[in-house]
Parts: structure tokens; sequence; C-alpha cells
């Protein structure tokens, strides 16, 4: 400290200090790197679940944002069946809003395990039907359901599970 | 309760963020620092308020916000350990016309921003005309001219 004035240096201090910021600049730079890498969502944590038989797979995105939009593509091997309807569990459901559906369901039907769209066989390359639900999660954490393909009573004889984590 | 936990973890973000990406950040407004700052902004006004525009929502985040200011201010008052912490310590860079190279290293300050700060403060020409250089905790540097000798000394 210099005798004329005084600076209140802390030099020890001030090495913490420096170390610390680079500790955080490596963590800042390890964020950006995981996101990068899907973790906190988006493009690069999208994957796709099949059905063992192949009648059905749910792409959707493993890692979601609070109030966030996101897009589940389900895909049906529509062929010889007339009017294909799908469950989404409502352990899902009561979880999210539900923005939009495309195609248009023909019917949208309350179910005690889930609601269940029911859509026009549309004739698609390999009768492969898509179906997009655009969701927003509205609840925090792990959400864990299923998506199904549901007879006319609300039987389903092909299911994935889906696991999702949504942030804050 | 939603709304003050947004802006209270938002507050804390930007302010590790801020205080430990290290002093000469924003200390002056350069045209990157002024595209921060307006980006910043941007970026973290819907995460405080989410999807709720309301009057309510606004004038809770602004007073959690400013709540926040007022402890912080109430804490850095009361204890100098917390004063350090919160906004850092001076750091002396130049000592009687040489530079602490090591210091000016970690702090990221070259010889030219603290010559720049001299000419602009004090209209000093060399480092041998400079006592003190100091890095203070706004990331301002400030100069302490040495003792010019007295005629007939």
């Amino acid at each position: 400290m210099n005798d004329t004035f005084s600076i209140h240096e802390d030099i020890d201090f001030q090495r913490k200090t420096w170390i610390a910021q680079r500790v955080t600049w490596a963590i800042m730079a390890l964020i950006v790197l995981a996101a990068i890498a899907g973790m906190f969502g988006g493009t690069m944590s999208r994957v796709e679940r099949r059905e063992s038989s192949g009648r059905l797979s749910v792409t959707y995105e493993r890692v979601q944002r609070h109030l966030a939009p996101t897009q589940v593509r389900v895909s049906i091997l529509a062929e010889g069946i007339q009017s294909p309807s799908v469950q989404i569990s409502d352990s899902i459901g009561k979880v999210v809003e539900q923005l939009a559906v495309m195609p248009a369901p023909r019917l949208s039907t309350l179910h005690a395990a889930g609601p269940i769209f029911t859509f026009d066989a549309i004739p698609s390359v390999g009768g492969r039907l898509d179906i997009f639900v655009e969701l927003v999660p509205i609840s925090y954490g792990s959400l864990a359901g299923e998506i199904a393909l549901v007879e006319a009573d609300g039987r389903p004889y092909a299911s994935v599970p889906i696991s999702v984590f949504v942030l804050p | 309760m939603e709304t003050v936990v947004r802006a209270a973890a938002i507050y804390l973000i930007l302010f590790v963020a801020v205080r430990l990406s290290g002093r000469r950040t924003l200390s002056e407004l350069t045209t990157f620092d002024l595209i921060l700052v307006l980006i910043i902004s941007e970026a973290v006004q819907q995460g405080m308020v989410g999807d709720d525009y309301s009057i309510t929502t606004a004038a809770l985040v602004v007073v959690t916000l400013v709540l926040i200011d007022i402890v912080l201010s109430f804490v850095k008052g009361h204890s100098p350990f917390m004063q350090k912490v919160l906004e850092g310590v001076p750091t002396i860079l130049v000592d009687n016309g040489k530079c602490l190279t090591e210091r000016m290293k970690k702090a990221r300050v070259s010889e030219d921003d603290i010559m720049e700060s001299a000419r602009q403060l004090r209209g000093l020409e060399r480092l041998d005309q400079i006592k003190y250089a100091v890095l203070e905790v706004g990331g301002h540097i400030t100069i302490i001219p040495a003792e010019q000798p007295r005629r007939g000394d």
C-alpha cells in the first residue's frame, strides 16, 4: 500500500479471482459445446424410436425447454388401415399444450388413457403416413409416456415409449 | 412465485457472467460491447416474463430486481469480504514506471491500454512519467503521475 494515499489492493484475492475467471471461461466453453451437441435441446437431441414390427415410429427431441415449441413426428405404416388412430398417453398430454396436429385429424376423442386422433389414410410413398404434432411443454423435469396406434375402441396394438427431459 | 424466481435467476446468471468475464469486458462501451448489451437485454427479457405480458408480472420483475440490488448493496456495506467478492479489488499494473507484466497479462491489459489512459487523463507521453497505473473495479484505468522534480533540485 502506498504511503501517500491508499490503494486498497489485495493481490492474493485478485489472483484467486483471475483463477475463478479462467475456470468460468472453461465452463462457458463447455456449455456452448454441450449446446451444440444437443444437451440443451434442439435438432441435435432428436431421436427416433421404432415399434418392433415397424408399424410405428416416433421422432422427437429428447431434451426440451419449458414453453419452447417442439415437433413430434409420428410415422405410421398405414397400408391396410382404413382410419389409423393415434393416442398420446395422458402422462404427456396433461403437461403439454398441443398447438397443432398436421394433417388435421378427422376425429379427436378424449379417452381415459389419453387423447386419440383419428386420421383418414392418405396414400404416400411406401404406404407411410407422417403426422406432425406441435407441442409446448408446460412442466419441468422428466416426462415419460407413450404414443400408440389404437383400435376403434381405444385398445393399443402398437406403441412406442418416449422419454423427455424439460429444462427450465 | 415463478416470476420472482425467473427474475432472480436471470439476475444471478447475468451477474456471474459479467463479474467473471473479466473487468475489461463492458468497462468502456466499444461497438462490440454495445452490441453485446443490446443482445443480452433482448435475450433475457423473454426468460424473465415468459409468455406473460401483464403489468403485474412486469411490476413483479422490476420490484424483484430492485430488491436484489438493495440487498446486495446492504451486504456490500456491511461486509468488506462480500464487497471484494461482488465488486472486486483495484490492481496496480504500473509501479513507478515499471510495468507489472504478469498482472497485466492476467488482467488482459496491454501497455498500449495504459498509455492511452495516461494520455487521455493526464497528457502523459512516457511510461516513466507514471507513478501508478491502477486497474479499478469498474474496469477503467486510473493514472497517478510521477512527481516532477522541482527546479533547482
